[in-house]
């Protein structure tokens, strides 16, 4: 009889054989083993004592593998990757290190209001570069700031938002917006080429004029401040923005003025599956030292595995690792199949149709065209008509949802993982405790554990009982 | 020692924390990746923790410790389990070879092999050939600043402490392994090449059982005191932290934690202290006391700690707060000197 596969290389029905999500698989597996494994710890150690430092290197290696631009439509070139697809390439790297695996997963969160607001103008204008770039293999890296000093659960859910005690705005001028105040907690934000801020224009109605913007790291008016210090996931780092009369151009702000309420929990529907996914990545490479460990160690009597308190405890684990996995890709699979293939599947939109018009849409007539407001308001009409409010509030359900359960079972699996190693499971050297670390911030950002099943309450229970 | 003259003592123990301690509580965090600005058990010695008192029954009990214990921790739990490890060095020492002279002593408990561990027996494989020993001890706390060695071992058949000065040319101290916490006490590998003890012993199984019931405790005490003041920390942020036009500790998931984590807290260190009473080597029943108020503690700190950084949000993430810090000395804590699995299967039966 054939031998089974080995229960966590499998990822079961929801990839359905698609050789494109198989290449990712590999890719990703490649990339792990020989560019994340060898250096995570030493980059976790290093980054104690030099919070700035940044494996530069490391990123630049993820260009050639394409991971930069992965989620990039194929139209403008990049990988055309879905949320399913980025969600395991971020589940795969996150085996071997979290802080890595997060450089890419913020990014993909800072690319995600520009790819789902459909705005065409800054997909040829930012999407088109970042995409050139990396076949040159230089990353460039965006960021999403919406957390504020005062203001972090507040800002991720529009019920909250109108309570929210903003520091940041953006005041509308002649010709664009001067963005005052501050974001804190922005991964990758020291490193972003492209910071996507997310912010009001009236502090006083900020549901209304919720807007999103790409700032350049160069833009005038623009800092970074502190570089936090954190306990896990340190390869990717959480930087304070700060702007100060910071001019953004009219043509920068993403879609239209007041889609950032809605825009943003439609990013979130995209963007907790994917934190799942890490969440899911680092319990299983817990799983995989706990596993490794118990079946070198001796007893007196032959090895730790042989114990059945170890045998439950990696059974435990296991299924802890394969429900979360089946949870997020539901949940991503989800968000492809009601949104993202919906949105890019017009007859307008269709990949042939967007690639053939790219290099009339990219001349300087084309980039007028497109940024247009009339255009921009066009789209905006265009994916407001496509989401549904209750295909919104469903598939954000099933991510929060997916959120929650993977980063739980997460911190529980590293929990069980240090236990199995007993005293040696404190032990840097052992390469376990690193993951507990790492494990404990899935269930704070993308809104914390307690919002994300508020969320799951509000569109998935109250909403079922009416 | 008097109550009355026990909480001036705790009293002056805190303040040397909040004066002495709390302004290196960074650096010492960071050891051994960063030296030191001073010998920490030098100064820890200038409390008179150490000193005991040999005429007073009262001062060195286990309750007591543990109450010394108790408060340290509030300030740095690190700092707790470098003086938990000092004391149960000693306490072995007094007890069982109180004509050597004393130093820092280092507790070499665990080997290449894994613990056979049953209901209240420990057999340590670790064997002493020709009257030398051999092997290596790892993880070992305390080694790198530790003077004396107390190596458990095995003597033909019978069970034996071992002591052997770290002055002989036959030992070797391996690097500082980094810890996720507690990074106060150094913690390294041992390897003994035919090291020549100053002095052996033979011990009884319920020995190793005590010694590992009381360091249960010590340690146990430690969680207990970092994570009621992580807690305490984290109702003091939610008071303040104003989300979704009301203050957060006006939430019933705020209030529940809370209010669940302190219970369980405060559990577990009634728990801790009445073992901590009872507690003595003839008694299984005592000793099984200390491993339940062990295991009830492990798991009621650890989640007030992951519950108190859940509390501050992103803030509790990072280091400035030193919630992070007293999350992750509490898990080490929770695994040493056992973690809750192995300390149950010793446990027992009883």
């Amino acid at each position: 009889m054939e031998p089974l596969p080995d229960i966590l290389t499998e990822y079961g029905y929801w990839i359905k054989n698609d050789k494109k999500t198989i290449g990712v698989i590999h890719r990703a597996k490649e990339f792990r083993k020989k560019y994340i494994d060898p250096v995570a710890h030493e980059i976790d150690k290093r980054s104690l004592i030099e919070p700035h430092y940044f494996s530069e290197e490391l990123v630049k290696k993820g260009c050639e593998y394409g991971f930069i631009s992965l989620p990039v439509p194929g139209f403008i070139g990049g990988g055309g990757g879905t949320i399913l697809q980025c969600a395991i390439l971020l589940e795969e790297l996150s085996a071997g290190c979290a802080g890595i695996s997060n450089i890419f997963g913020a990014h993909y969160l800072g690319l995600s209001p520009i790819l789902l607001s459909v705005d065409l103008n800054l997909c040829d204008r930012f999407l088109y570069e970042l995409v050139e770039k990396e076949k040159g293999g230089e990353a460039v890296l965006f960021s999403a700031a919406i957390t504020e000093p005062m203001a972090g659960t507040d800002v991720e859910d529009a019920e909250f938002l109108p309570k929210a005690r903003l520091v940041t705005s953006a005041k509308k001028v002649e010709g664009g917006y001067v963005l005052n105040g501050s974001k804190v907690f922005i991964s990758n934000g020291n490193e972003a080429k492209y910071n996507v801020v997310i912010c009001a224009i009236d502090k006083k109605k900020p549901v209304e004029t919720w807007s999103v913007f790409v700032v350049p790291a160069t833009s005038k008016g623009f800092s970074v401040g502190r570089v936090e210090l954190k306990m896990g996931q340190r390869a990717s780092h959480a930087a304070e923005l700060i702007f100060q009369d910071c001019f953004v151009p009219e043509e920068n702000r993403v879609g239209v003025e007041g889609m950032g309420a809605r825009g943003t929990e439609i990013v979130l529907a995209a963007s907790r599956a994917p934190v799942a996914a890490i969440a899911t990545g680092i319990a299983r490479g817990a799983y995989e030292k706990a596993l490794e460990y118990s079946r070198k160690k001796r007893t007196l009597h032959g090895r730790l595995i042989d114990k059945q308190w170890i045998q439950l405890a990696l059974a435990d684990m296991v299924s802890m690792i394969v429900s979360s996995r089946h949870l997020y890709m539901k949940a991503a699979s989800a968000f492809d199949e009601r949104i993202l293939s919906p949105l890019y599947g017009n007859k307008w939109l269709t990949e042939p149709v967007l690639k053939m018009f790219s290099p009339l849409r990219r001349t300087g007539i084309g980039m007028k065209f497109t940024g247009s407001q009339k255009i921009k308001a066009f789209l905006f009409d265009y994916v407001e008509k496509k989401i549904s409010e209750d295909d919104k509030n469903v598939l954000l359900g099933y991510s929060s949802m997916a959120k929650f359960i993977c980063s739980d079972s997460a911190v529980k699996v590293c929990l069980k993982a240090l236990e199995i190693m007993g005293n040696e499971g404190i032990e840097e050297r052992n390469l376990a405790e690193k993951y507990l670390r790492d494990a404990k911030l899935t269930q704070i950002y993308e809104g914390t554990n307690q919002l994300n099943r508020y969320t799951v309450y509000k569109y998935l229970i109250n909403g079922a009982v009416k | 020692m008097s109550d009355s003259n026990l909480k001036l003592f705790l009293n002056s123990l805190r303040k040397f924390m909040d004066n002495e301690i709390a302004p290196f509580s960074d650096a010492i965090d960071l050891y051994p990746m960063k030296p030191l600005p001073f010998n920490l058990h030098e100064k820890i010695s200038t409390t008179g923790i150490f000193d005991g008192d040999e005429t007073d029954e009262e001062f060195s009990s286990v309750k007591s410790m543990v109450r010394m214990l108790l408060k340290v921790s509030e300030s740095d739990a690190g700092i707790g389990a470098f003086i938990a490890y000092c004391m149960t060095g000693e306490i072995v020492r007094k007890q069982y070879c109180p004509e050597i002279k004393s130093g820092l002593t280092a507790l070499c408990l665990f080997e290449e092999n894994e613990l056979e561990l049953n209901s209240g027996s420990i057999e340590f494989s670790h064997k002493l050939t020709d009257g030398l020993l051999h092997g290596v001890k790892k993880s070992v706390m305390l080694a790198p600043l530790a003077t004396l060695f107390c190596v458990f071992a095995k003597n033909g058949d019978e069970s034996v402490i071992v002591w052997i000065r770290k002055d002989d040319k036959n030992i070797k101290v391996t690097e500082n392994n980094g810890l996720l916490g507690i990074r106060a006490v150094p913690c390294a590998d041992i390897s003994f090449d035919g090291a020549k003890p100053e002095s052996v012993k033979n011990i009884k199984t319920a020995d190793s059982v005590y010694l590992f019931s009381i360091l249960s405790l010590f340690l146990s005490s430690c969680a207990c005191g970092t994570s009621l003041k992580a807690i305490e920390k984290a109702f003091a942020y939610a008071r303040d932290r104003y989300q979704g036009g009301k203050f957060i500790i006006e939430y019933d998931a705020i209030k529940l934690m809370y209010s669940k984590n302190k219970a369980g807290i405060q559990s577990a260190r009634a728990a801790i202290l009445q073992a901590a009473e009872n507690v003595k080597k003839e008694d299984k029943h005592s000793l099984s006391q200390c491993f339940s108020a062990k295991i009830s503690a492990s798991e009621a700190c650890v989640n007030a700690t992951l519950d108190a950084i859940q509390m501050h949000g992103g803030y509790g993430y990072m280091r400035d707060y030193g919630i992070e810090k007293r999350f992750r000395d509490v898990t080490a804590l929770s695994l040493l000197p056992l973690d809750c699995s192995r300390t149950a299967l010793l446990c027992g039966l009883e």
